[in-house]
């Protein structure tokens, strides 16, 4: 079943295409990947599927709504979250308190029993504690809970995001190069990890362009290249296909 | 029949138009109606209110009405020009009153000289009339009078060891020299001098520097607001010095933001409201009904100014002839005015030569001494 | 004795007005964690709310202390909420310095409404304890001075609890932080930049209120605004902590610049020591960088 899909969408910067025309499908429950070279529009799709950007033309589809144009807190709390290529973390939050704000979008009480703290806002913020607790346990950061996130090593910064992402409790989470900048070790481990996040039920949607980890991990890939789907297919297909070769080698221009 | 009613029905038309249809003679006002010392204005837009009101309850002058323009002058030199302007070659008045800072006084005193204007200057620095100038006189008290007369009351009193408090504008800087000139004359010199700058809310280093000097008397030279802060810090920090204010510290919104801390407090001014004086009262009680407070003395220093300009309009028999209208001006002696005060012109153009020695008593401003100079 | 007693006084008299500064820092570092700007009408939200307080619930409508401050502090916060639509918002993705200049119009605007509503005589409130004050050894201090010290350090201590323990003091922190990553961790950026102005307005009111009895209310009220902005570059840009640190030194200084350089120069002085903060240490006196800062 189509959870995220994206129909004929387009983005123009000024008289460049960033996005052409792009029909993407990604189903519920699989490891997803989007890869091309470079400037091909990866980062840019992921903006228009999560409010940051609006379409110049067509639209994304999240759970048959469309969310193209629409707030990314309105996105985020519908379920689809993104992680960044360059890590956005609050320096001056503690780890606990990172994942504790994710889980905000998911709270039920508002700002008024917020600043006069009834009764209800402390038992949920008790559930919200555990719940984050767990998240990091999950991430292998609980020892580090107190540490602000400044202080962490990259590798774990790294985590970090994408704890809180899990912390808002998503369908699907869009992964934007989560092994930049990761040792081997960290990139080994981050493949047990992005298939044990879909173990608990969620969509993942991954964009990188490292090769190894992407042909390792996802069940289905999508090509980009000038904004372009050029290829879709099982990382089989898509490791044969010449197109793809060609894009990626860059040995000359693709013949229509 | 139909015949007579149509010709008295055109005779009433024609008085009518002669007296009210026929072009004003327009009388220039300007004060700070904006800025820092826009009580000011607002008082005196409040006597001229009355002052037009009864010049033409009376007929007006040469069976014209009198239109009163008052113009902001924003407290400042620049805004004084603009608005003397605009008086002067779009509004063609006879005379300007106003303004009541003497810096724009003296930057307009220039254009009124070149123009043939009568400038019925409220500003009290002394130089205003010193300045030459057969345009300009005043109607207000001259700063070396009120502070010759404060310093001889206190002087009477026995007092020797005198504070000055001065602001640091043109006011306030003449202000501390005409105070020590005066206590020269009686062989004195301040024990100690500090001043303040127009908006400062907290006075407590100055009032201290002065607790130092141990002084018996305060002179304070300043506006109104500056004066009711300085009461309370004085109440505050300095409980046993004798303060003499300025004029603005008796006025009815001095003694009401002061808050019960200007009590006993001694001023020089040409107003109290409480001026037995039958003229006074019956202007202050309609002052009060129609805009809810008493009169200030601004109020009724622009509503006489007025009253008096109106007047020798007048007996000059012209409002274009302007030499004609200032003639006649100056030679007004012993006009008895809402003030309390008799106002008689002398060749300097002063229009004073008294003034009234008041104490705040049971928050209100009594007049317990009379000085007059010469 | 007496020497020592006039040293107290100052001292006294320092550390009142510096905890107002301080106040009007903090309304000042809000906006400025939050949006990254400087809202120049900060001032002039500290004289709207004198105004409403004296002027309309307490002089016109006779209300007592209590139900007065409440009022204004939630007139002043719906105030803040629509001042955020109307200056802020529209502006939001422009540069900063839009934002800027529109809340300097903000303040123009708001010291001429002010003007028409409540005229030009100050508005003089007794408040709790009107002129009356304690005196010791000498020493006199007015009882509006000590409740406004106690009503600084209350605030400081709530506003820290806020902002360590609740959720929404951390969003608050997350927002000033990285707008757009919280935005896309569902925190509703919007909504918490509203309730930040909304909080700050509502320093200004209280600023406003304590500041009525001692100074009245009058166009002039707003200059506060610049010590307050003093305070903000001594203390370094966005630090709370050191909003009223540098609040207190500026009160000091002005008020022993006063007595020992110069009474006409202390505003002076004070705005030369922040041009060498300025100058040489941008990052105030505590010297924290910004984003870390809350």
């Amino acid at each position: 079943m189509a959870l995220l899909s994206s129909r004929q969408a387009t983005k123009y910067f000024g008289g460049l295409c960033a996005v052409d025309n792009l029909d993407l499908t990604v189903n519920e429950g699989e490891i997803f990947a989007l890869i091309g070279p470079n400037g091909s529009g990866k980062t840019t799709f992921t903006n228009l599927a999560t409010g940051m950007m609006a379409p110049t033309s067509g639209h994304v589809e999240f759970q048959g709504t469309i969310v193209s144009g629409q707030r990314p807190h309105a996105i985020t709390q519908m379920g689809l979250v993104r992680t960044f290529q360059n890590l956005r973390i609050f320096s001056s939050l503690t780890v606990l308190e990172h994942v504790t704000l994710g889980h905000f979008c998911r709270t039920t009480t508002g700002v008024w029993s917020n600043i006069l703290r009834t009764k209800q806002v402390k038992e949920e913020e008790e559930e919200i504690r555990a719940r984050a607790e767990e998240v990091l346990d999950f991430l292998g950061l609980l020892d580090k809970k107190n540490w602000l996130a400044k202080n962490l090593p990259y590798g774990q910064q790294r985590l970090l995001e994408i704890a809180r992402a899990l912390a808002t409790e998503p369908k699907l989470i869009i992964l934007d190069e989560p092994a930049a900048g990761m040792t081997m070790q960290e990139s080994n481990d981050l493949i047990h990890l992005i298939r044990s996040i879909r173990d608990r039920g969620i969509t993942v949607f991954l964009i990188d362009h490292k090769m190894r980890l992407v042909m390792n991990v996802s069940e289905r890939i999508a090509v980009l290249n000038f904004g372009r789907k050029i290829a879709e297919g099982t990382p089989k297909e898509i490791q044969e296909n010449p197109d793809v070769i060609e894009a990626y080698l860059g040995k000359g221009r693709r013949t229509a | 029949m139909r015949r007579t009613v149509g010709l008295v029905l055109a005779l009433v038309l024609m008085a009518t138009c002669a007296a009210y249809g026929a072009q004003p003679v327009n009388i220039g006002a300007m004060g700070a109606i904006t800025g820092g010392s826009a009580i000011s204005g607002e008082q005196a837009s409040q006597g001229l209110a009355l002052a037009e009101e009864d010049i033409n309850a009376a007929g007006g002058v040469l069976g014209r009405p009198v239109k009163i323009i008052m113009e902001d002058s924003k407290g400042l030199p620049t805004g004084g020009v603009t608005a003397a302007r605009k008086l002067i070659f779009q509004d063609n008045v006879v005379g300007i009153i106003g303004c009541h800072q003497s810096t724009v006084v003296m930057a307009i005193e220039p254009l009124a000289r070149q123009e043939g204007v009568i400038l019925m200057a409220k500003g009290s620095a002394d130089m205003i009339t010193q300045a030459g100038n057969p345009w300009v006189v005043r109607v207000r008290e001259y700063d070396t009078l009120a502070s010759f007369a404060k310093i001889q009351h206190a002087v009477e009193q026995g007092y020797t060891k005198f504070a000055i408090f001065h602001n640091t504008d043109q006011f306030g800087e003449g202000g501390r020299q005409n105070l020590i000139d005066a206590l020269a004359k009686f062989g004195l010199e301040p024990v100690t001098v500090e001043a303040h700058n127009t908006g400062d809310k907290d006075f407590t280093a100055q009032l201290l520097n002065i607790r130092r000097a141990d002084p018996e008397v305060l002179v304070v030279w300043t506006h109104g607001d500056e004066h009711a802060l300085i009461c309370r810090q004085v109440s505050q920090l300095i409980p046993d010095v004798q303060y003499y204010g300025s004029m603005a510290v008796s006025q009815w919104s001095s003694i009401q933001m002061a808050e019960g801390t200007s009590e006993g407090v001694l001023s020089t001014s040409p107003y109290s409201y409480l001026n037995p004086d039958p003229d006074v009262q019956v202007f202050a009680e309609r002052h009060e009904k129609r805009f809810g407070r008493k009169p200030e003395t601004f109020t009724v220093l622009y509503y006489d100014s007025a009253m008096m300009l109106a007047e020798a309009i007048r007996r000059a028999g012209t409002a274009d002839d302007r030499d004609k209208v200032l003639a006649e001006l100056k030679k007004i002696k012993g006009w008895k005015g809402v003030s309390g005060i008799e106002y008689s012109f002398d060749e300097t153009g002063e229009a004073f030569n008294q003034i009234f020695i008041i104490k705040i008593e049971n928050q209100v401003p009594v007049i317990i001494d009379k000085v007059t100079v010469k | 004795m007496a020497e020592l007693a006039i040293v107290l006084q100052q001292i006294v008299a320092g550390l009142a007005l510096g905890s107002i500064y301080g106040l009007v820092a903090l309304g000042y570092n809000f906006i400025f964690n939050a949006v990254g700007i400087v809202n120049l009408a900060q001032g002039d939200f500290v004289m709207l709310g004198g105004y409403i307080y004296g002027g309309t619930l307490t002089l016109l409508l006779g209300l007592p202390f209590l139900p007065a401050l409440i009022l204004t502090a939630v007139a002043m916060a719906i105030f803040g909420i629509v001042s955020q639509r109307i200056v802020y918002y529209p502006l939001r993705d422009a540069h900063p310095r839009m934002v800027m200049l529109s809340t300097i119009a903000l303040g123009i605007f708001l010291k001429n409404i002010s003007l028409i509503a409540w005229g030009t005589y100050p508005v003089s409130v007794p408040g709790l304890f009107g002129q009356r004050g304690l005196r010791i050894a000498g020493v006199s201090i007015l009882y509006q001075y000590i409740f406004i010290l106690v009503c600084v350090i209350i605030l400081l201590a709530v506003q820290q609890f806020f902002f360590r323990k609740t959720t929404l003091g951390k969003s608050m922190r997350a927002v000033a932080q990285d707008r757009l990553a919280a935005m896309l961790m569902g925190i509703d950026a919007y909504k918490v930049i509203a309730i930040t102005f909304a909080y700050s307005s509502t320093l200004a009111a209280i600023g406003g209120v304590l500041l009525a009895p001692v100074f009245m209310v009058s166009q002039v009220l707003a200059n506060v605004g610049l010590k307050g902005f003093a305070a903000c570059v001594i203390g370094g840009w966005g630090d709370i902590t050191g909003a009223v640190i540098g609040g207190l030194v500026v009160g000091l200084v002005e008020v022993f610049s006063a007595s020992y350089i110069s009474s006409v120069y202390k505003d002076a002085i004070v705005f030369a020591i922040l041009i060498g903060f300025l100058i040489f240490r941008p990052q105030g006196i505590l010297g924290r960088a910004t984003e870390e800062s809350l």
